[in-house]
């Protein structure tokens, strides 16, 4: 039996085919289990990632192998059983300082490829771009139109008040 | 480069992922941002408000050396659209801790003295000077069951007594039962009784053990109020009990500390050091902490009986330990009207907590709220924040009549008790409904 070979390929939504080490492509448990279900020789076969085009893929493979040697994320990781905290590594986060629609888009292929601390990594950096702002300031970070009209905005304001001390 | 809405971009449950990383605040305010803004962090993303509640109020299922109310997170498997509203409760609770405003609630009864109490969810356990102890029910506040001997049982009280002033946020004073046929029915004369004042008292789901000035401890069946055993060496009063699933530990006005099997009532070993009657027990694990009238905090190994070191306080007696849940600090009062916080692996002092103008009688540290509860002669209850030693929502003075002898702590409460004769409630509860605080209350 030969040794699993050290790169494999896969072919983003655009059709472009991207050959990368399995360890690093093994980050996304959706790559990973499909190669464990393949037979051997299938691995020289490109895998398609329908999904995810070449730039956000690449972008995401790039994190991959930053992150290739990290302990695999445990399954019965219980929510209950952390505290959620937004505070996110150097590294992570010069990665993270990209266009919004990259950002999100990183966030759907995180999801979509099952990379878990990514996709932690992506929902903090949106958390926090959202943490400690008013709603005034919220809707200029994301270009978002106000549409309560303001008898709603007024109802919402005084539901609100316990939280705010 | 154009900024995007995320929740326009993203699936709802993603969104709902990146709402869940917001503290409360950050989140209502994000539920004015837009009308999607505000149905993604409506109350029926329960799935959202549970993760927000829970990184604010989650337990760390830590064991507490004496079993309180519930951890205040109320069933894990409500109604998703109950969360918010748990959330909302425990809120307003906080803030009642932080404003200092609490409802009162007075229990009578108990013709001397009440030395000692500890409550739960349903239930607060009191022992008196008058050789009683006696059963409240904490949501009904009424007497439920007096546990005493023949001679102790209270008779009507004198038509020219004066009644005791209570506090002006008091919502309930209880009416004094002594004497009448509702009295009598509640008066419970168990196999063997204290004959003297019942200074100490502690209990979990299966037994109780009190201490008297009789020299002895009773461990009591809490299904039948019935006496298991009768746990006798002692020379003195005793002082203070703890307990655990392994031994009951009392210590004694004649100066030494007894271990008993809880499992057969039989004495294991009896520590000696102390020069002076042994106030106060506190148990972690296999450590035991015991603070004396000689000044001394001494701390002792369970697992080999012995003792391994102590700590001085400044001056004179002490009255009060706690040690924290970690093992790593130890809380001690007493006459120098302050609480020393200590570490508990080098002895140093890493606190000293204020406010007290008398003796501090008594330590209550609820390591799951971070709150240390203290009661003093001074007739104030003091509550600080257990990190900081910083005072929290000021003091509680002249709530009572008179000393304040004991005092202990939940997320929602503080039962105090009196020279006076009375037990107080202090419910943080205030103001909030009582359908959201059911919602907060555990299976106990």
């Amino acid at each position: 039996m030969s040794a699993p070979p050290a790169n494999i390929t896969l072919t983003s939504s655009d059709g472009v085919d991207i050959s990368v080490e399995r360890q690093v492509a093994e980050r996304s448990i959706l790559i990973k289990n499909l190669l464990d279900d393949l037979p051997e020789e299938a691995n020289t076969e490109s895998i398609p990632i329908p999904n995810v085009n070449e730039v956000v893929l690449k972008k995401v493979l790039e994190w991959c192998e930053h992150h290739k040697k990290d302990p695999p994320a445990s399954a019965d990781d219980d929510a209950d059983s952390r505290k959620k905290s937004t505070d996110i590594d150097e590294w992570d986060q010069k990665f993270m300082q990209v266009d919004q629609e990259m950002l999100f888009e990183i966030i759907l292929a995180a999801n979509y490829l099952d990379i878990k601390a990514l996709l932690d990594v992506g929902c903090k950096t949106v958390a926090n771009m959202i943490k400690g702002k008013t709603p005034d300031e919220i809707r200029k970070t994301f270009n978002i139109q106000n549409d309560f009209t303001p008898e709603e905005e007024e109802q919402i304001r005084r539901e609100n008040e316990w939280a705010e001390e | 480069m154009i900024d995007i809405d995320p929740f326009t971009m993203l699936p709802p449950e993603l969104a709902t992922l990146i709402l869940s990383y917001l503290d409360h605040t950050s989140l209502c305010r994000a539920s004015a941002v837009s009308k999607g803004w505000a149905s993604l962090a409506s109350r029926d993303n329960g799935s959202l408000w549970r993760d927000v509640f829970m990184n604010r109020f989650k337990p760390r299922n830590i064991a507490q050396a004496v079993q309180m109310g519930g951890a205040g997170i109320g069933k894990l498997d409500c109604d998703k659209e109950v969360w918010k509203t748990k959330f909302e409760a425990r809120q307003a609770i906080e803030r009642n801790w932080r404003t200092g405003t609490p409802n009162a609630i007075y229990f009578q009864g108990h013709t001397d003295s009440v030395y000692c109490a500890q409550f739960d969810e349903r239930k607060i356990i009191t022992g008196s000077r008058d050789r009683t102890i006696r059963v409240w029910d904490i949501n009904t506040y009424e007497c439920v069951k007096v546990i005493g001997g023949p001679a102790a049982k209270p008779v009507s009280p004198s038509v020219t007594e004066v009644a005791l002033d209570c506090h002006p946020m008091t919502v309930h004073r209880g009416v004094n039962l002594n004497g009448t046929p509702a009295g009598d029915a509640i008066y419970h004369i168990p196999r063997e009784y204290h004959s003297a004042s019942v200074l100490c008292l502690r209990f979990d789901e299966e037994i109780m053990v009190t201490g008297s000035s009789d020299s002895t401890c009773i461990v009591w069946d809490l299904k039948t109020w019935e006496p298991k055993w009768r746990l006798e060496h002692h020379s003195a009063g005793v002082l203070d009990v703890c307990f655990d699933k392994r031994y009951i530990v009392s210590c004694s006005k004649d100066n030494s500390i007894c271990v008993w099997d809880r499992n057969n009532g039989e004495l294991v070993k009896i520590l000696t050091g102390h020069r002076g009657p042994v106030n106060a027990l506190q148990m972690r694990g296999s450590k035991l902490i015991s603070a004396s009238s000689d000044g001394v905090t001494r701390l002792w190994c369970l697992n080999e009986m012995k003792y391994i070191k102590h700590f001085n306080s400044r001056d004179r007696g002490l009255a009060a330990v706690e040690f924290s849940d970690d093992g790593k600090h130890v809380l001690a009062g007493g006459n120098d009207q302050v609480i020393h916080k200590y570490d508990a692996e080098t002895g140093a002092l890493v606190h000293t907590y204020s406010g007290h103008q008398g003796l501090v009688r008594s330590l209550f540290l609820d390591s799951e709220n971070n709150r240390v509860v203290s009661g003093s002669y001074d007739q104030a209850v003091r509550v600080y924040d257990f990190t900081t030693g910083a005072g929290l929502g000021g003091a509680y003075e002249n709530w009572t009549t008179s000393w304040i002898l004991s005092a202990k702590s939940d997320y929602r409460r503080i039962v105090a008790t009196s020279q006076d004769g009375r037990a107080l409630l202090m419910d943080f509860g205030k103001g909030v409904g009582p359908y959201a605080l059911s919602l907060l209350k555990g299976d106990n």
